[in-house]
């Protein structure tokens, strides 16, 4: 690793890969800690740690105020998204559609363990492409509108992306993102949503599916890879490792995970995203799983990654970390569009501010 | 480093305007000890970009998205108290937390609820200097497992009129500082007395809500409102009442069972002193 040992986000990874080292950290270090896991959306994951690992009650008091402010602010998204599929179903009514829950929303609301200790602000569902039209119309009746900034954006979602345009709830002001698949439709890696759809199991009390084990690591992995938003990236590999922690218990994971990684075309993000969990968070991977790159690109990318994924504070931030955060937002976009595409959408973002 | 209330505050900044404001404002509170962890991290700094040159600009870091606008450097206090109030408001989850002012007189203590411009400062302003000890101009803090509400003083802020009215009628507190267009105007801050600070963990029992509405030329009016009109203000004005679920209902139900409340219509402050004495005993 390029950082020292001594700043946040290093002890952030530490005691993430060793929760118990959480029991022997100075008062500074966890002043700065809880910022750094505040700033990666981690606050409520390392609550959670620091109960199965028996040591909270022992914790400073600050710190354990700061944990049981963490809890309630899950507890209470844990609600809201439990309602939101709630109403959801009811919307639905009498069509024979069950949504695919999936990311924060679906580890919370099926009981997984990434979902412990887990935010998830909007309820994101995967529906077959012939059952939008049907979605659409059940959404909107249900209280849910479309939000758009312009003509532009309504256009770059529905011609190019994977997803409707948000829906905001009119009178609960939560989100909803519709998804017909779960990369942008202009992308190079083209998961067969249709095999993610059929392999899809219900889930108790809800009218709602869950991917299955294989596609949900899939979907965390390209996610993690495309995905522009570099904000909460730590937390999404801490899902990824938590996931694989939980599914690696059922016998034959590994093959099934590689031969679904194979039917999606995503065995190179696949690759990245166990590979960068297991240097960054200590995942524990059989040897000689999935294909890599080449050494150089692999080395490459490590460097890269590593760079851009932990430096989550202010003081932390160098121009390599900017550097390295550049290039993979690029990246992430040159993966989700042509080129010609890709510089025409990035003018446009430029031209009107902000990205 | 600081102690206030029940909280520890880390402060940083470089910005030497801020540093002399924070020193005279935040004179009385206990510097806290290296070994205890801050509940609220903040730090002040300028903005980047050609703004570090020309017309300095500053805005709190809070490490997560937050909605600030960069104020003027000279601004640079109201960043350092917003940014807190923020922190208060959305971080801490040991207390339910109610938008109101809070003033304390042999252990029994008055809250003040009421959005900004409703004199809810201002009167608060006015107990103080009148005997009764400052808890918070912002914040109620309330104890859910005890029923008690706990103290955090911090400066007083008064905008636009109601700081001549204060100068006026109680001398004897100290702004420190006036600052002039600001988008909200002008803005002044008190600064909290040795002995308010020092009791910062005594909490009092809370025996009367009190809604301030500043007339002028108005004669004392006092309604009593009933308990489940009580309970809809402070659920509603609380900032995390949702969070706490059925807890949250149950300890405001308990709380304004105990509570006597009512609307103040004045328009001279020492009227709305002597309704405020007469409700406490």
């Amino acid at each position: 690793m390029t950082q020292d040992a001594h700043q946040p986000s290093a002890v952030l990874l530490r005691v993430l890969r060793a929760p118990e080292a959480m029991a022997d950290l100075s008062a500074e270090a966890w002043t700065d800690l809880i910022r750094a896991a505040r700033a990666s959306a981690l606050l409520g994951k390392l609550a959670v740690l620091a109960d199965d690992a028996g040591i909270r009650d022992g914790l400073p008091r600050a710190v354990r105020w700061a944990f049981d402010a963490a809890d309630l602010a899950c507890a209470e998204n844990a609600r809201m998204l439990r309602w939101e599929v709630n109403r959801l179903g009811h919307a639905l009514g009498a069509t024979a559609i069950t949504p695919v829950l999936l990311k924060g929303a679906a580890y919370v609301v099926s009981g997984l363990q990434a979902g412990r200790g887990r935010m998830a602000s909007d309820l994101d569902i995967l529906v077959a492409k012939s059952e939008l039209a049907d979605v659409e119309e059940a959404v909107i009746a249900g209280g849910w509108r479309p939000e758009l900034e312009d003509g532009y954006d309504e256009r770059y979602y529905r011609d190019w992306m994977h997803e409707l345009p948000p829906y905001r709830h009119e009178d609960r002001e939560t989100l909803i993102d519709i998804h017909h698949t779960v990369l942008p439709l202009t992308g190079r890696i083209r998961p067969d949503a249709a095999a993610m759809l059929a392999d899809a199991p219900a889930i108790a009390e809800h009218r709602a599916r869950i991917l299955s084990p294989e596609d949900m690591v899939v979907h965390a992995a390209v996610h993690l890879a495309q995905d522009g938003d570099l904000s909460n990236r730590l937390r999404d590999l801490v899902d990824l490792a938590q996931l694989v922690g939980e599914f690696r218990q059922s016998a034959g994971f590994w093959e099934r995970l590689s031969e679904r990684a194979a039917l999606h075309g995503a065995g190179r993000p696949v690759f990245y995203a166990l590979t960068t969990a297991q240097r960054l968070l200590g995942l524990d991977l059989p040897a000689g799983l999935i294909q890599g790159p080449g050494r150089t690109t692999g080395s490459v990318m490590a460097a890269l990654i590593d760079r851009a994924i932990p430096p989550v504070l202010y003081e932390e931030r160098s121009l390599g970390t900017r550097l390295a955060r550049l290039a993979l937002f690029v990246r992430s976009h040159w993966l989700r569009m042509p080129p010609f595409m890709l510089a025409r959408h990035l003018l446009r973002k430029a031209l009107r501010g902000g990205h | 480093m600081f102690h206030a209330g029940p909280f520890v505050t880390r402060f940083k900044t470089r910005i030497p305007r801020l540093v002399s404001s924070f020193r005279s404002n935040y004179t009385h509170y206990a510097i806290a000890d290296a070994a205890e962890v801050a509940d609220f991290a903040l730090t002040v700094r300028n903005t980047g970009g050609w703004r570090r040159w020309v017309r300095r600009q500053s805005m709190p870091d809070v490490d997560a998205p937050a909605p600030f606008v960069p104020l003027p450097e000279r601004h640079a206090t109201i960043m350092l108290e917003m940014g807190l109030n923020w922190m208060v408001a959305t971080r801490a989850m040991r207390y339910l937390i109610v938008h109101a002012a809070v003033v304390e007189r042999d252990g029994r203590a008055l809250v003040i609820p009421g959005d900004s411009g409703q004199g809810k400062s201002t009167l608060c302003a006015a107990l103080v200097s009148r005997g009764w000890r400052l808890f918070s101009d912002e914040f109620a803090f309330f104890d859910l497992e005890n029923g008690t509400v706990v103290p955090y003083p911090r400066p007083i802020s008064l905008k636009n009129e109601s700081i001549k009215v204060i100068r006026n009628f109680a001398p004897e507190l100290t702004i420190t500082e006036t600052l002039t267009g600001t988008p909200k105007g002008t803005v002044a801050y008190i600064r909290p007395e040795p002995d308010w600070v020092a009791r910062g963990e005594e909490p009092a029992e809370p025996v009367a809500i009190v809604t301030p509405h500043y007339e002028a030329g108005a004669r004392l009016e006092q309604t009593p409102k009933i308990a489940g009109d009580l309970f809809m203000e402070l659920a509603t004005s609380s900032v995390n009442y949702d969070r706490f679920a059925a807890r949250g209902f149950e300890g405001v139900g308990k709380l304004v069972a105990g509570i006597r409340g009512i609307e103040l219509h004045y328009s001279a402050l020492d009227d709305a002193i002597g309704a405020a004495e007469a409700l406490i005993r």
